[in-house]
């Protein structure tokens, strides 16, 4: 009897799963433009997707079932034309350190490659007015799988000529699943509803799925503890040393290139880069710059740094914001006196960076909270201040003062370097002192950034949810830049 | 394999992986530890080779991957590394000699002969020899799938040949699949090249008009206006550049293509004694040749 009951339930359970498709990766939001926006989700097994969407929660007016791109993971058998989810061929496994360092026991399915019978969905929503929030359901045909709730909503980009405050959240370095990166977010969660400002966009600075950013890592630690944020808020990512163990930036490929769609055609406001790789996108007045700084070419003739010399040339905006992983300054867990993808991003990035006047750099990788005083040209090595700080302060309004810069877009008045790779991936470490930065922190947490017309205003939100540092740089009238002799220098180590 | 090194090792990288992601030295120290301790291993070999090459020691970078091809001689990953050592060190001939003989090898999957075509690419462009540049590209772009990187480079060498009209109806097909600026800026270069002007230049103008930065653009439309005798407006533009160019350069500037533009435009104006003393100090400053080509080519025919 018992027997026959449990054959009855498989028959029932197994039915079941061959018509329903059972969410797998929760929608979440990419490639957003003033018109339109991508959302994106898994199911395993077949689906007809379909995607509801309105500005009243409760009337999801408009529905979307062509424009949704599908691919699919290799073993399911589906027509030749429908593009597939990163397989691993053999070739890829030479530059896969997971499998150099234990070649036998490693399983590309398990360990790098979606789950068997994987449905990726990527809904193209068009034709939507500007700063406008939308309300969204994913279904599989008439079945509702996420949504319809007032946490499932999107924001399109205010046009390219707005100057709306926006408040980007920036995280980096976090994705091992460990408790340090999860009250890393609440800590951050909590700060953001106290402020009654919510986030306009979340900046990750990579190495999001340690150790080896494959499939199961992006899903275990990077699309399910940021769900809340994910699924209403978009993503904008750069490449990390460990999402580049299993996904090459030169042909795009690899579970990093799988979770992300994003802008190549200058869609979202850049120009055109022809790579997920690198691209640029526009939010208002602000223009962000994301590169690859793990496995692509830096030198200055290489096509990234010549893409990115054109797209800082085109820049029309009042803020230039530029992010990568590999930071050109610090003394965290990372050394970039030493390591040459550090000191290539100083040496052949950043006179690209400060001539074309970008305003902050977003970086992660070493395991600190770094920020800097007011910079130019700091290009030797090792980094020395002497002649490349433009203000010595600490960048307070109530210390010694904004970073002042002048209205506009201008070569050479300097940087603020931010970098936030304590998002509680990684063991927080200090190997010396960065002469150019005014803060250092041992201390897990997120950045957040608001701006608001000529005004930048930055914070570091511990994990304790406290302001371990804030600064601000103003943009206002004309200033002259000098150097400044004998700058303020960090307190050294007391070993060095 | 040897089961202690490998017990040790899954040890060693698991205690690496939880700590954090440790820098290059702490790396090659602790796979050191473990070479010195048991049987050497190709894998930790190839790892710490590649720790090596990220903090500029090439030549035990090399001696690494050297010694893991000659452990496991069908091992392709060592070999890549050997190449990436010996590029770096621009010994470009032992990259073309070893590139040569792998490549004869007839099991080799697709995408690792193309992996390979194109460090053989980078080693041929080290030496300048372009029309085997183009030979390589060329067998790589009649691919489906081909990256960004190897249309630029195709375009690159097809410019290097001087193969003006070729490289024209090559990048109107690329930029059909491929939404790339680079690709649009070698477009309109193609068509002053071939000396279109009437093509060229409502391309140059839009740019002259869309750009924040237009120094570049504006010696692009002074090409076209000498091309189209208009010699008023030619060195019009030319003087804006100039005087764009300074309020970009100052003396912490390593942007050297900055300091070409300005030679380039220092020369276009007759000014060459001004232009010869930058290529001077570009030379003294070690920028390779080929970057300083546009200038030089230029000097030359002048």
């Amino acid at each position: 009897m018992y027997k026959n009951v449990l054959t009855l339930l498989t028959f029932i359970v197994c039915t079941a799963s061959i018509h329903a498709a059972k969410l797998l990766r929760e929608p979440y939001l990419q490639s957003a433009t003033p018109n339109s926006i991508v959302i994106v989700w898994r199911t395993t097994g077949m689906s007809k997707p379909m995607v509801k969407f309105g500005t009243e929660l409760s009337d999801l007016n408009s529905t979307v079932t062509d424009t949704i791109l599908t691919r699919v993971s290799h073993d399911v058998a589906a027509e030749a034309s429908i593009p597939r989810l990163y397989q691993e061929t053999r070739s890829d496994l030479k530059e896969n350190k997971a499998y150099l360092k234990d070649p036998k026991t490693y399983n590309s399915v398990a360990d790098t490659e979606a789950p068997p019978q994987t449905y990726q969905f990527e809904a193209t929503l068009y034709n939507l007015k500007p700063n406008r929030r939308y309300y969204y359901a994913v279904y599989d045909d008439q079945e509702k799988l996420a949504g319809e709730d007032s946490s499932y909503f999107f924001k399109t980009l205010p046009e390219f000529d707005s100057d709306l405050p926006q408040r980007l959240l920036v995280i980096g370095d976090s994705g091992r699943g460990k408790p340090e990166q999860y009250r890393t977010y609440e800590s951050m969660l909590k700060f953001v509803e106290d402020s009654g400002r919510p986030l306009d966009m979340y900046i990750h600075v990579g190495d999001m799925a340690y150790s080896h950013g494959t499939d199961k890592q992006f899903q275990e630690y990077f699309f399910e503890p940021y769900a809340r944020t994910l699924r209403n808020t978009t993503c904008w990512p750069v490449m990390g040393n460990h999402e580049g163990h299993t996904a090459r930036g030169l042909d795009g490929i690899g579970p990093y290139y799988d979770a992300y769609v994003l802008p190549t055609k200058g869609q979202s406001g850049g120009l055109a880069s022809g790579t997920e790789a690198y691209y640029s996108y526009k939010v208002g007045k602000i223009h962000f710059i994301c590169l690859d700084s793990h496995d692509l070419d830096r030198n200055p003739n290489g096509s990234m740094a010549r893409w990115l010399k054109a797209d800082l040339e085109a820049a029309q905006a009042d803020w230039l914001i530029a992010i990568w992983h590999h930071p050109a300054y610090t003394k965290g867990s990372h050394d970039s006196d030493k390591e040459q993808d550090l000191t290539e991003m100083r040496s052949f990035i950043m006179p690209i960076i400060d001539e074309g006047g970008v305003d902050l750099v977003l970086t992660g990788h070493s395991h600190i909270y770094e920020r800097s005083m007011l910079v130019d040209g700091a290009y030797a090595t090792p980094t020395v201040a002497e002649g490349v700080i433009l203000d010595d302060g600490d960048g307070r309004t109530d210390g010694d003062g904004a970073y002042k810069k002048s209205k506009g877009l201008h070569a050479h008045e300097g940087t603020v370097q931010v970098v936030a790779g304590h998002g509680g991936g990684g063991t927080l470490k200090r190997v010396g002192t960065m002469p150019i930065m005014r803060e250092i922190i041992l201390e897990f947490g997120s950045v957040i950034i608001d701006i608001d017309g000529d005004t930048l205003n930055g914070k570091m939100i511990n994990e304790h949810g406290q302001i371990s540092d804030h600064f601000s740089i103003i943009k206002r009238g004309k200033v002259s830049s000098k150097p400044v002799v004998k700058p303020w220098q960090p307190k050294a180590l007391e070993k060095e | 394999m040897n089961l202690f090194f490998r017990i040790s090792l899954l040890i060693a990288s698991t205690s690496l992986t939880l700590q954090a992601h440790p820098a290059p030295t702490e790396r090659i120290e602790s796979l050191s530890k473990q070479l010195a301790t048991s049987a050497v291993h190709t894998y930790a070999l190839i790892d710490r080779g590649y720790e090596y090459l990220s903090i500029y020691r090439y030549r035990e970078a090399l001696s690494d991957f050297q010694l893991a091809s000659a452990l496991e001689p069908q091992q392709l990953e060592s070999l890549l590394g050997e190449c990436k050592a010996h590029l770096a060190m621009n010994e470009s001939t032992a990259v073309i000699q070893k590139l040569q003989m792998a490549l004869l090898k007839p099991t080799l999957e697709a995408s690792c002969k193309n992996s390979m075509l194109v460090l053989l690419s980078l080693a041929y462009e080290k030496e300048q020899s372009w029309q085997k540049v183009l030979a390589i590209t060329k067998s790589l772009v009649v691919q489906n799938n081909v990256n960004i990187d190897t249309l630029l480079r195709h375009s690159l060498a097809l410019h290097k040949c001087q193969k003006h009209s070729e490289r024209r109806d090559f990048l109107i097909q690329a930029r059909v699949l491929h939404s790339s600026v680079l690709l649009d800026h070698d477009y309109i270069d193609t068509l002053i090249d071939l000396q279109q002007w009437d093509e060229a230049l409502p391309l140059v103008e839009a740019k002259c008009t869309a750009s924040r930065w237009k120094s570049s653009w504006w010696i692009r439309r002074a090409q076209i206006y000498f091309g189209l005798h208009q010699d008023a407006a030619a060195k019009q533009d030319l003087s804006k550049s100039l005087e764009e160019l300074l309020a970009r350069l100052n003396q912490n500037n390593l942007r050297y293509d900055l300091w070409i533009e300005r030679a380039l435009t220092l020369d276009m104006l007759d000014r060459r004694d001004e232009a010869k003393h930058i290529l001077t100090w570009l030379i003294e400053q070690d920028v390779p040749t080929h970057q300083l080509d546009p200038i030089l080519s230029r000097l030359k025919a002048t």
